[in-house]
């Protein structure tokens, strides 16, 4: 694939690379890096795209594989706990109401690990059972308890929240 | 709280933030564990093949008495051979991770593997070559023409007093435990941090 080619294809899956930076990432500088560096990792593997699976779904998998092994950048520490505490519900991009929903199921998403965020990302794209265990490198058995474990704590901590009481 | 609700909430959010470079030469640099590690590498294998060259480079700009010569070549030609080796393993672990198309547990567990074996050889070629150093060092500092010859020959022949022995022995063991530690901790500092990193995300698949 040429470079024209692949800019072409991923800015037609760019929902991919902000659901991804946006799932691991609070702050909009580590979102951008994230997203860049994902953009950097689809580039260097790109010759091992043959087209026998959607490019869609191979740009997820390098997506994911980039964000579970990303790390933030070190000088942005002193301030991360801080930040870490900021609440996403204030967050500029949601304040409508119909994005409650949303920025109760992010600032939830911050306290899980970065597999249980690829498992829920995963599940809530539509990816099968065997897809997830398959994308992640766990058995299809595996992989569902993880889910349903992390399904069952996700739901746990948004109610801690108070969203929906 | 319904996730397929989330899904459509998640599709319908604003990705104009995204900006895709016009060209793959306006990315960013690597912060992944795995680019910091073969960023290292790579600089490591430069200086490296730069420190090969000068040391055999050196002789021919510097008067030197034929046998430490001879015997500065000799070891620096072994040194030579293990750092190549390690090179060689390093190149083969480069050649090797470039991809993150893998199973995402699959290619961690690989790389720490791989990193661990590589940086094995690392540390014992780096470990056996530096242990060969001082001798060059020593052939190389009394082989100088300015210096009598019969002073080099007393040395490396042990013509020298029992209490003289002990002190080059002893020396010679604190260099060598000095490079042994030294190398340990280099290797830590320089690839460790990033393999516990990698094993801290490992362990949160297994959890």
């Amino acid at each position: 694939m040429k470079e024209k080619e692949f800019l072409a294809a991923i800015t037609k899956h760019k929902g991919i690379l902000y659901k991804v930076s946006r799932m691991y990432c609070d702050r909009r500088e580590d979102q951008e890096d994230l997203y860049q560096e994902i953009i950097l990792q689809l580039w260097n593997s790109v010759e091992s795209f043959r087209g026998e699976s959607q490019f869609s779904s191979w740009m997820y998998r390098v997506a994911l594989n980039t964000a579970i092994i990303f790390f933030k950048k070190e000088k942005r520490k002193p301030d991360n706990h801080a930040l870490s505490d900021r609440d996403p519900i204030a967050h500029d991009d949601y304040t409508g109401e119909k994005d409650d929903q949303l920025a109760h199921f992010y600032k939830a998403v911050k306290q899980l690990n970065k597999v249980e965020k690829a498992l829920i990302l995963l599940f809530i794209d539509g990816y099968s059972g065997k897809e997830i265990a398959s994308n992640l490198g766990l058995s299809e058995s595996n992989a569902r308890v993880k889910l349903n474990r992390t399904k069952i704590k996700l739901q746990e901590i948004i109610k801690t929240q108070g969203y929906g009481s | 709280m319904d996730l397929k609700n989330i899904k459509n909430l998640m599709d319908s959010e604003d990705t104009e933030g995204i900006q895709i470079p016009s060209n793959t030469q306006h990315l960013n640099k690597s912060l992944l564990p795995m680019q910091k590690i073969r960023k290292s590498m790579r600089g490591e294998i430069f200086m490296q093949l730069l420190c090969i060259v000068i040391f055999f480079t050196v002789p021919f700009f510097y008067k030197m008495h034929e046998l430490p010569k001879a015997v500065y070549l000799i070891l620096m030609f072994v040194t030579c051979l293990l750092t190549l080796g390690y090179l060689a393993k390093m190149t083969w672990f480069l050649r090797k991770t470039n991809r993150m198309d893998q199973q995402s547990k699959d290619s961690i567990v690989s790389y720490i593997n791989d990193i661990h074996i590589t940086l094995e050889v690392y540390k014992t070629a780096i470990i056996a070559g530096s242990l060969l150093l001082p001798i060059s060092f020593l052939a190389f500092t009394m082989g100088s023409t300015k210096i009598d010859e019969s002073a080099f020959n007393s040395i490396f022949l042990l013509q020298v007093s029992n209490s003289k022995l002990a002190v080059f022995v002893v020396g010679y063991l604190i260099i060598a435990v000095i490079i042994y530690y030294g190398t340990i901790l280099w290797a830590d500092k320089l690839y460790g941090v990033h393999i516990n990193e990698l094993k801290k995300v490992l362990k949160e698949f297994d959890e």
